[in-house]
């Protein structure tokens, strides 16, 4: 093992473990808001893979697509949230996950329905020639993946320690009668928070299609990435970050020196521990009970 | 039977209870009161496992039982009903006093499934004591309506009677006349102590009822603010300055 | 009284149709019927575990894949008589049960969810990564099976085990539901506290939920293997897994005539969907979602529903 394969597993694990960590991100947001775990946010991320399909399809530049998926998946999410979410969110629990499951799958059929199992590839400027820099290789692609998750992370954390609109989005995640009473429109920072998961999701799809190529079952991922969140704690931000890093590095290296079995099994593994003894993750915080 | 020493709970600053001292004996019928807030419901949640105290003991028939998961209480012979009276769905008004048998019909897996007499027969002996105590409390009308039908009046009697049919030794009863009309709580609370004399169980009893707790009550400890500020029979109790400064201080702050 | 000995009636008459059906049905309709049997194993099994015990289960397809590879390869590699391999795979499957119901008492909704996902991610990690063995996404054949090496055709022993496997599963679970078993399930589903202060072990009546319902999902998935003659992996994926899911939701959850109603209703589908074979994953979704909305109680509170207006 020398030193510069192992750099260039960091590298991919990195890269790997930014889309979880996006995911993750998405995952956790409307959470924290509204309580609700969407299980087919990787349905979402297939669907920012299409779009950004059909964009380029219309001939538009990759640098212009980009951020009009971003927007397209902030809209989906909007709609989702008060077609689907606002309604049944005084469910039980059980209505809840099997309901969000099951808008995954209506998506992920109707992809099906018009483009079939046939994978697509996505042509990016990023689809060029890798970069040699210290004995290392380099896809720009991994690169411009991690580039995005930081760009997004710092974003986000911007946003909610100073814009008017991230404070009361975590104000809403403390406490819905609080926030109902210090004037903020709660049922606003929800559709927000839901517009932004979807956003946040379609970028990963964006993203994710040039490395993967673009097929229906991409969504898979949303499980390493739940697990990550499980890592990390469903209430952090932060934690969902580092849970998604730390997977990626977790499974690249785990590959390289164990195999693709170990690899292959090793996160589930990690969310079953977590689960039994960490269940509210790195970073995540019990919540309270009134007794 | 029940010795209770030293008992504090503390939920963050607050003192829900504070060094509790109380002692039961077998068979006796104790009654609990105190003005809101002052810590009974917490105090039962400690006996029954629901609450953790943060020191003291509970020593039941000398095992000590703080801090031990509820079922395994249970196991020990305790009983509770709950002021929220605590149904199971569609289930009837049978099933649900049969559910309060949970630990004493034996009946293992197999028999269960394959139907077996050994299963059959726990079953029927459990169903014929459910019956004798819905005719107890009058619920024999009733025993396959489901439980929620029910009007809260007998909601209560329901949870009586499946608090019963544990055949506990320590049975703690939270509020368990609110909601009745003064005849049913009498007539309902008579029955409780009847069948308690008979069977040999002890009761520990929250009311607000003073009507009905002078009337069962072989003696009372008075709870203010989670302290034991009066102990005694009840005559004793009502005469007892204390007691009623704690009262009349509520009523003066409601009025 | 003409109510009761009408519906008892109709109980003869079902009975007898089941009887007579493999010798009256041609094949495909004789597969049907077979489906629907198998359908209603797995449907009161998670029933038991989901409708009753209250436990979100998203791994049922799982426990159903154990039973399937377990009866195949004991019978392939083996040669075990039916009987045996069909006990044997509802053991392992059990014990899958315990495997995952063991860690998951102490964990509720989505991370009781979540644990389930992580066992079904891993059966299927486990079936593509160990192609020897399970035939990895190719798929396993079952081989010639052993009745104890009596020449009979074999068509009819399966149906005539699988409708004896329904009964019975159907009087177990019957059973359970009239028993303190059954009353304790309910009452951990609808008040843990309260079943807690009654005595009942919580943790361990999840546990035993559990346990029972990989029973029930193992069988199914053994006579599965038997009546289809070979084991597709993507019959115990997420979207299998959402479709059994569906057949409780549908049906009504929590009774042992709602898995029936589910059950038999959803193995029609598939057929009814036949010529738009490509919109069943989203019929199915569809379907699901809808009933969660609009029809909280399934078919069976449907049912009930209008008996109840007069």
């Amino acid at each position: 093992m020398t030193a510069s394969v192992l750099l260039q597993l960091l590298v991919s694990g990195l890269s790997v473990g930014s889309i979880y960590a996006i995911v993750a991100l998405a995952l956790v947001i409307p959470f924290k808001a509204s309580g609700i775990l969407n299980f087919g946010q990787g349905e979402i991320v297939t669907v920012g893979a299409y779009t950004a399909l059909v964009l380029v399809g219309f001939g538009m530049s990759y640098w212009l697509v980009l951020p009009l998926t971003v927007v397209i998946g902030l809209l989906a999410g909007i709609v989702i949230e008060r077609g689907f979410i606002r309604p049944i969110m005084a469910a039980p629990e059980f209505t809840l996950v099997i309901a969000t499951f099951a808008v995954g799958l209506i998506l992920k059929s109707a992809i099906r329905l018009y483009w079939q199992d046939n994978p697509f590839a996505l042509e990016t400027p990023l689809n060029a020639d890798p970069i040699h820099f210290a004995g290392v290789v380099l896809n720009p692609l991994y690169l411009w993946v991690v580039l995005c998750t930081l760009l997004l992370v710092v974003f986000l954390a911007y946003f909610f320690k100073y814009n008017r609109l991230g404070k009361s989005m975590r104000a809403v995640s403390q406490s819905h009668d609080a926030a109902r009473l210090m004037g903020i429109g709660v049922e606003r920072v929800l559709m927000i928070s839901w517009g932004m998961s979807a956003a946040i999701g379609a970028l990963a799809g964006i993203l994710l299609a040039p490395i993967v190529g673009i097929n229906p079952e991409m969504g898979h991922l949303v499980l390493k990435a739940l697990v990550a969140a499980v890592i990390g704690g469903f209430t952090s931000l932060p934690g969902a970050f580092f849970g998604g890093i730390a997977l990626g590095l977790v499974e690249t290296y785990s590959g390289a020196f164990f195999g693709s079995t170990m690899k292959n099994i090793i996160p589930f593994v990690l969310l079953v521990v977590f689960l039994l003894i960490r269940p509210y993750g790195l970073f995540g915080k019990p919540p309270v009970v009134r007794i | 039977m029940l010795s209770v020493e030293n008992l504090s709970v503390q939920f963050g600053g607050v003192h829900a209870l504070r060094d509790i001292r109380m002692s039961v004996e077998r068979g006796e019928v104790r009654g609990l009161i105190g003005p809101n807030g002052a810590g009974k419901t917490t105090l039962i949640n400690c006996i029954s496992g629901a609450v953790v105290p943060t020191a003291g003991s509970i020593m039941l028939e000398g095992k000590g039982v703080a801090g031990m998961q509820p079922h395994l209480i249970s196991a020990q012979g305790v009983s509770r009903s709950f002021q929220h009276v605590q149904l199971f769905g569609e289930r009837s008004v049978r099933d649900t006093i049969l559910t309060g048998m949970h630990r004493q019909i034996e009946s293992g897996l197999f028999s269960m499934i394959f139907g077996l007499p050994s299963a059959r027969a726990a079953e029927s002996r459990a169903r014929q004591y459910a019956a004798d105590l819905m005719q107890q409390f009058s619920l024999t009308d009733y025993a396959d309506q489901p439980a929620h039908s029910l009007p809260y009046g007998l909601l209560k009697r329901v949870d009586l009677a499946r608090s019963l049919a544990a055949r506990p030794r320590l049975l703690l009863l939270d509020e368990p006349t609110s909601g009745m009309s003064e005849e049913e709580a009498l007539e309902s609370i008579t029955m409780v102590r009847t069948i308690a004399r008979e069977s040999g169980i002890t009761l520990l009893v929250i009311e607000h009822n003073m009507r009905v707790m002078m009337k069962i009550a072989d003696s009372i400890t008075v709870l203010h603010l989670g302290e034991v500020i009066a102990q005694g029979s009840p005559s004793q109790v009502q005469q007892d300055p204390r007691a009623i400064e704690a009262y009349l201080g509520e009523e003066s702050a409601d009025a | 009284m003409s109510g009761q000995s009408g519906r008892a009636a109709l109980w003869w008459l079902t009975g007898l149709a089941l009887i007579v059906a493999p010798f009256a049905l041609g094949t495909y309709h004789a597969y049907l019927v077979n489906l629907a049997l198998i359908n209603i194993i797995l449907a009161i099994g998670l029933n038991l575990l989901t409708g009753n015990s209250g436990q979100i289960s998203l791994c049922h397809s799982s426990f159903m894949a154990i039973g399937a590879y377990g009866f195949t390869l004991l019978n392939n590699l083996y040669h075990w008589p039916v009987p045996f391999a069909v006990v044997a795979a509802v053991l392992l499957a059990s014990i899958g049960g315990y495997a995952v119901g063991y860690p998951a008492r102490r964990l509720s909704g989505i991370y009781l969810a979540l644990a389930t996902l992580a066992f079904l991610a891993l059966t299927q990690v486990v079936i593509e990564e160990f192609p020897d063995l399970t035939g990895g996404i190719r798929g396993l054949k079952i081989e010639a099976m052993n009745w104890f090496g009596l020449p009979i055709d074999h068509k009819y022993l399966v149906y005539f085990l699988l409708l004896g496997c329904t009964a019975l599963g159907v009087y177990a679970a019957k059973q359970i539901m009239d028993n303190r078993l059954g009353r304790a399930f309910d009452a951990i589903r609808t008040s843990p506290q309260g079943a807690q202060a009654l005595g009942i072990p919580v943790a361990e009546i999840k546990l035993t939920a559990f346990v029972i319902s990989a029973a029930y999902a193992g069988l199914a998935g053994a006579l599965l293997s038997m009546v289809v003659g070979f084991i597709d992996p993507v019959e115990f994926g997420v979207s299998a897994a959402i479709r059994y899911i569906t057949f409780i939701v549908i049906g009504g959850m929590g009774s042992v005539a709602g898995s029936i109603a589910g059950a038999v209703a959803l193995t029609g589908l598939p057929e009814a969907l036949r010529p738009v074979k490509e919109y069943s994953d989203l019929v199915y979704a569809a379907l699901l979602l809808l009933s969660l909305l609009f029809m909280p109680n399934g078919l069976v509170g449907l049912a009930s529903a209008l008996r109840r207006k007069p």
